[in-house]
């Protein structure tokens, strides 16, 4: 074998490998895809095929039909806004967390305080929590699907070790320069956050955007449902609509794809930013 | 002067926590000390409240039934741990390497799965799992192989699930593992290459210990996760075949929430939250924090 | 990077403010809202949503058509009731059962007399008050649906009304239809409870026993054991075991639907959906086995207002409009079930249809004494999943089929407090 040809296949051979592992892990999502756009009888007809024998967008006007979009709109909302105070509070509190260690001798008992809320299983608290949602009025209101989940471990966590990577000269330079300390953290400190910032933007949006149970038992108004809650009401008590729950899925993963490829490119940075050091 | 320095940041500090800290004691401290006293009462989520003292603990200690899904649980966790820390870990090791190509397009299309949420992760799998119309079962058949019994053994139903939650975290992990890969100074890369070693042997001498922290971050997140899998294991098996994938969060559900004993599942449900938190204090000890 | 994020937050105010905007209701003047609650998506062809529209129509009154998950609503209807936000409207099977003081009592609005006896007795389901929380809606039955040409290319013909299968029977075609049938399953049941007690109650067998005011538990009879042990050893052999092992969140239906079963057990309510949507293939209804006896279950759902609506008098309008004769017949002919109201039926002008519903009709006379029992005893509000719990494991080849039901038994019986039979 000559030098070259190995040389080729060097680069060939871990590149292919890798196109068909990813390739490989997207493969069920493009077999809903596809899916979708078949006529309900030939989803259980075999032989089954790759693609659909006539490509038909019926299912998608169906759902489109039942508003469909409106659920999208809602969704959105939610995932928007939550995201918006997600990142602003997290910001606050890791850089609080991350800034203030020396001088302030509980910082690590607050942490922990924190920590405590990634070991519950969330799902177990649910009917306690909606019910302190209905105490304070916020029942049926977006507000009590938006409150209670915006602050997130994670997003303190990952923005407490991204102040713990900056040197605290910075902070004290600002000081010198007679800022107060919201000032430092709004000129100095919150601008060197975005990299964290992007990363937490779209888990937090994820997050919202893929919400079931909380938006479903404080949201009794269908105008307000989320697509998650959508699809659901496709699984029937007789019967699943398979068409119309494929296409519902499939419109449900295209926005937060779309978000996901305009700003993956920050992600692998905030995250290796966050203090997951090797 | 000192003193008033301090005193300020002090109450910076509570300032700056506090939307936060507000936010998470009302909805998750208050719920918390709700779901303890509700697990003292026969409560029904309604109309129904009565103290019983420790009756639920009682009768929860005496459930066989507790204990077998525990262990389940702790099975089906320890079965997919290697699997949720070494896939994510291979291919983050594939698309960080100089020898690849198409990194970008590669972790694209790997972390898609992990945008989407449970409901549809789980319908997506029904989609390629089902024992009746099944995209596997289908090629099996075609491929000349006698169709599996996904719903009703056991293990394949485990797997099932196992590979759903595989599937749908591996996207998260990898970037988590980048991020660690991407942390180890290239010239400990380079040093190794001078000395001649091979690929493998720099993969095992450097890689693996250089990333024993982002390991660890990796392993307890991926074990909090497993033990608490729930959304999945609806959505895919309903608990079954007989009561073989009903974990413990499951578990919860159809004894209390759905019988609406809520006293019961409030008890199990604080019984529970311990013993994860005793596995993550114990995983947290016996790796040192993830400090070499 | 800085104007990346600044970009982001100014995007995320503008767009909250935008949409908080957009939320504020209109107040509503004119017509009126009736907001009614469904258990999922309606389909295009379902009788209640299109006999809801025809009244709006000619009303000009507006229908708000909320959907809970049936399997959510346990957990959703407490909450709403808490916060003062039930509907005006909902049709259930358990709700009002489950919690009656939230409904009106339907006995100040309606003369009771005008629906069917057995309908409002069993739909109600009310054996402690004279409180009459829902009216019936869906009155319905279970039956048994059969693939016509699985039938034929099997050389099978369909049972009569006069000379129905014995169980014998019922097992030997089974296994003759997956053999020669063209199908995947001979045969194929419901994961629900009320299939399965069809087979206890034609074998002799019951959950409990009369005992003075109180019963006994008789679940674990040897008979019953008998039963489910025949019932383990179909699914082993002729129908879709992971259905009753669990294990799946297939819906038998739909295996019935793609003309992989041969014989499905199932109720009247598929009717509709079967009528609309079949069209590779020729199906109808058979009468149900017979073995010491005959049985059948009635179920059904009802319409109630819950008593905190906002818009009683509107949902109390729609049902003086819906109980009309002619508006009933209307739903009825939608429906194609059962009817609930005295002096109206349902005659299928289609005759393959009228051939159907004669055999449906004929399944009203099998429901049994020892069903009524159990039905008054309530025993469901006990331990409903842990039956299931117990039988599907003894499907599932984990238990026997007397270790699940002697189980089952004495947990029921700590629960209720009654006796044990055996």
């Amino acid at each position: 074998m000559s030098k070259p040809l190995l040389r080729v296949s060097r680069k060939w051979v871990p590149s292919t490998v890798t196109l068909l592992v990813s390739l490989a892990i997207l493969f069920p999502i493009v077999w809903l895809v596809l899916s979708s756009f078949k006529e309900t009888g030939e989803l259980f007809s075999y032989p089954l095929a790759m693609l659909p024998s006539r490509f038909t967008f019926v299912h998608y006007r169906k759902v489109i039909g039942e508003g469909f979009f409106g659920y999208v709109f809602n969704s959105l909302f939610l995932a928007v806004v939550g995201t918006a105070i997600t990142l602003v509070i997290s910001a606050m509190c890791g850089y609080a967390l991350a800034i203030y260690r020396h001088e302030v001798s509980y910082t690590n008992l607050v942490f922990g305080i924190f920590l405590l809320g990634t070991l519950i299983p969330g799902e177990t608290l649910t009917v306690p929590q909606v019910t302190v949602i209905s105490e304070l009025g916020l029942y049926n209101n977006i507000w009590g699907v938006i409150l209670p989940v915006v602050t997130t471990t994670t997003g303190i966590f990952m923005f407490r070790q991204h102040y713990l990577s900056i040197p605290l000269s910075f902070v004290e330079a600002a000081r010198i320069d007679g800022s107060n300390e919201a000032q430092t953290f709004l000129y100095v400190m919150l601008p060197l956050g975005t990299s964290s910032t992007v990363t937490l933007a779209i888990f937090s949006f994820m997050w919202r955007w893929n919400d079931y149970i909380l938006p479903l038992l404080v949201l009794s108004d269908q105008k307000k449902y989320t697509i998650q809650i959508a699809i659901k009401n496709y699984i029937g008590f007789n019967g699943v609509d398979w068409s119309s729950i494929l296409a519902a899925s499939v419109m449900s993963i295209i926005p937060i794809i779309i978000l996901f490829i305009i700003l993956q490119r920050y992600i692998v940075g905030g995250l290796s930013a966050s203090g997951v050091k090797g | 002067m000192k003193t008033r320095y301090v005193k300020r940041h002090v109450r910076a500090f509570w300032l700056f926590v506090a939307p936060c800290l507000l936010l998470f004691s009302t909805f998750f401290l208050i719920p918390l000390g709700l779901s303890v006293g509700f697990s003292f009462t026969n409560y029904d989520g309604w109309k129904v409240m009565n103290f019983i003292g420790l009756a639920n603990y009682k009768e929860l200690f005496a459930d066989t039934k507790f204990y077998q899904s525990l262990g389940r649980t702790f099975a089906y966790t320890l079965f997919s741990l290697p699997f949720k820390v070494i896939i994510p870990l291979l291919i983050a090791s594939l698309v960080t390497s100089k020898r690849v190509k198409i990194k970008a397009l590669a972790r694209t299309l790997t972390y898609i799965p992990s945008l989407l949420s449970a409901l549809v992760v789980g319908i997506t799998i029904n989609w390629m799992f089902s024992a009746e119309y099944g995209l596997v079962n289908y090629v099996i058949q075609v491929l000349g192989g006698t169709p599996l019994q996904w719903a009703l053994n056991p293990k394949l139903a485990t797997f099932v699930i196992s590979f759903a939650s595989n599937w749908a975290s591996t996207g998260f992990y990898m970037v988590i593992f980048i991020g660690g890969l991407n942390n180890i100074p290239q010239e400990m890369y380079e040093a190794a290459a001078i000395d001649g070693s091979t690929t493998m042997q720099t993969f095992l001498r450097i890689t693996i210990p250089m990333l024993a922290p982002t390991t660890f971050l990796v392993t307890l997140l991926s074990t909090v996760n497993l033990l608490k899998e729930y959304a999945l294991v609806q959505g895919i098996t309903q608990g079954g075949p007989g009561l073989n994938t009903t974990f413990i969060i499951q578990f919860i559900f159809d004894k209390g929430f759905n019988q609406m004993q809520y006293g019961y599942a409030s008890a199990i449900s604080l019984v529970v939250m311990v013993v994860f938190a005793f596995i993550a204090f114990v995983q947290f000890k016996f790796s040192n924090g993830g400090d070499r | 990077m800085k104007k990346v994020s600044t970009i982001l937050l100014m995007v995320l105010l503008l767009s909250s403010m935008v949409f908080a905007a957009g939320t504020k209701e209109a107040a509503s003047t004119g017509p009126q809202v009736l907001k009614v609650m469904l258990s999922e998506e309606p389909s295009s062809e379902d009788a209640l949503l299109n006999t809801m529209k025809q009244w709006a129509a000619e009303t000009g009154n507006i229908l708000d058509v909320m959907v809970i998950p049936y399997e959510d609503q346990l957990t959703k209807f407490p909450l709403m009731a808490r916060n003062n936000d039930l509907p005006d409207l909902l049709t259930t099977t358990r709700l009002s059962r489950l919690y009656p003081d939230e409904f009106l009592d339907m006995t100040e609005y309606f003369d009771m007399s005008i629906f069917e006896k057995m309908a409002v007795e069993i739909i109600v389901q009310d054996y402690k008050s004279s409180k009459k929380p829902i009216l019936p809606q869906q009155f319905t039955i279970t039956n048994v649906y059969y693939n016509k040409d699985a039938f034929a290319r099997a050389g099978l013909t369909a049972p009569t009304v006069e000379k129905p299968w014995t169980f014998e029977e019922l097992e030997k075609n089974a296994i003759l239809l997956k053999e020669k049938g063209g199908v995947k399953y001979g045969m194929a049941m419901d994961a629900s409870r009320a299939r399965y007690d069809n087979l206890m109650y034609a074998h002799g067998g019951s959950m409990v026993e009369k005992d003075g005011a109180s019963f006994n538990v008789t679940i674990n009879s040897p008979q019953n054991i008998a039963t489910l042990q025949k019932f383990i050893d179909w699914n082993n052999k002729f129908m879709p075991k992971a259905i009753w092992a669990g294990g799946t969140t297939d819906n038998p239906a739909d295996y019935f639907k793609n003309g992989d079963v041969g014989i499905y057990f199932s109720g009247s309510w598929n009717y509709n959906s079967f009528y609309n949507q079949i069209k590779n293939f020729k199906w109808g209804v058979m009468p149900s086995p017979v073995g010491k006896s005959a049985s059948a279950i009635l179920g059904g759902s009802g319409l109630g207002v819950p008593a905190k609506a906002k818009n009683k008098d509107v949902a109390i309008s729609f049902l003086k409009w819906f109980y009309t004769k002619e508006n009933f017949q209307q739903y009825l002919n939608r429906d194609k079930g059962l009817s609930s109201l005295v002096g109206v039926t349902y005659s299928p002008s289609d005759a393959q249809v009228a051939e159907d519903y004669k055999v449906l009709q004929s399944e009203v006379g099998k429901v049994t004494y020892a069903f009524s029992v159990d039905e008054s005893s309530m025993w469901r509000n006990y331990y409903d999943n842990e039956y299931r719990d117990a039988m599907k494991q003894a499907v599932n080849g984990d238990l026997t089929a007397a270790k699940a039901l002697n189980d089952f038994a004495a947990l029921l019986s700590k629960k209720s407090g009654w006796g044990l039979k055996y």
